[in-house]
């Protein structure tokens, strides 16, 4: 079988570092982005399975990410992570069909079972 | 009182204070209580963050810089909380101890900011309530009012002036405060 492919997105190098490191434990295939830009350009050659990104990014943020990959790619999931959590971000995320949204710090216990969870859908 | 005879006076009292003799008002019993409280309260407050910090750094958890910044200043304004009710519970005599604190403090904010990607913030002061309501309220995070106010930043929030300053209280030397 395939490894299911994982992208993940967040400005911060230390983020990516650490769920490529996770995930790829898992099974996983994974690529990571500092911005979004290049991730969307990924997108167009590749299929993935679930896209983790953070909500608040220079340039494209999470919410457009969001938009993009619902609009394009409607098989692929996308969660939020985020460390600026308010109601309205989780509003604003769930009204785009986000698949799950987590407040940093994220466990990495969870991202590993809302992965799975959205990969089983 | 003259400004010499005041420079003397000081001057004295400064001496006595540093060899232990207590010159100042004695201060009042329950205010001792308060104080002691607080040192305690704010010492356990301490432990609770770096156990928190600690849990979070073990490898278990995805965090950010941010989350590193938040969790530090929280802990930064608990310790500096509990010193000035040591000083006031021991009559200032250990000033050393603020000293070593502060040098402590600005080497770890050091380290943060080395490790920190480059990031432009903003942050709104606000001395009365009018501004922050336009603002959407104290703490706000203003990537949510229309306008494009954070426009090239990568955090921007309002605070109140009190608010942002126990926060950042040790390091107003550098900020220019």
């Amino acid at each position: 079988m395939a490894q299911a492919r994982i992208m993940v997105i967040d400005d911060e190098k230390i983020v990516g570092d650490m769920a490529k490191m996770s995930l790829q434990q898992e099974g996983y295939a994974v690529e990571t982005f500092l911005s979004a830009e290049p991730a969307l350009k990924r997108l167009e050659e590749e299929r993935f399975g679930v896209v983790v990104t953070d909500y608040k990014m220079k340039g494209i943020d999470g919410m457009e990410v969001l938009r993009t990959v619902k609009k394009q790619y409607p098989g692929t999931k996308v969660i939020m992570i985020t460390a600026f959590a308010n109601l309205d971000a989780a509003i604003e995320a769930l009204r785009g069909d986000v698949h799950d949204f987590f407040p940093k710090p994220v466990k990495i216990k969870e991202l590993k079972a809302s992965i799975k969870r959205a990969l089983e859908k | 009182m003259s400004t010499d005879m005041k420079k003397a006076a000081a001057w004295l009292r400064e001496g006595l204070e540093r060899i232990g003799v207590r010159t100042g008002k004695r201060v009042p019993p329950d205010e001792l209580f308060r104080r002691f409280r607080a040192v305690l309260e704010n010492n356990n407050r301490s432990l609770e963050i770096i156990t928190d910090i600690g849990e979070t750094l073990s490898g278990d958890y995805l965090f950010d810089i941010q989350y590193v910044r938040r969790s530090y200043a929280e802990l930064s304004a608990s310790l500096e909380r509990s010193l000035a009710s040591f000083d006031v519970l021991t009559a200032r005599r250990y000033p050393r101890l603020r000293t070593v604190c502060r040098s402590i403090d600005e080497n770890i904010r050091h380290t943060i900011d080395e490790a920190s990607p480059q990031k432009k913030d903003l942050v709104v002061l606000a001395e009365d309530g009018d501004l922050l309501d336009i603002l959407s309220g104290a703490d706000a995070d203003l990537f949510s009012v229309p306008g494009g106010i954070h426009r090239g930043l990568d955090r921007a929030e309002t605070s109140t002036r009190p608010a942002w300053l126990d926060a950042n209280s040790c390091c107003l030397g550098d900020r220019g405060l």
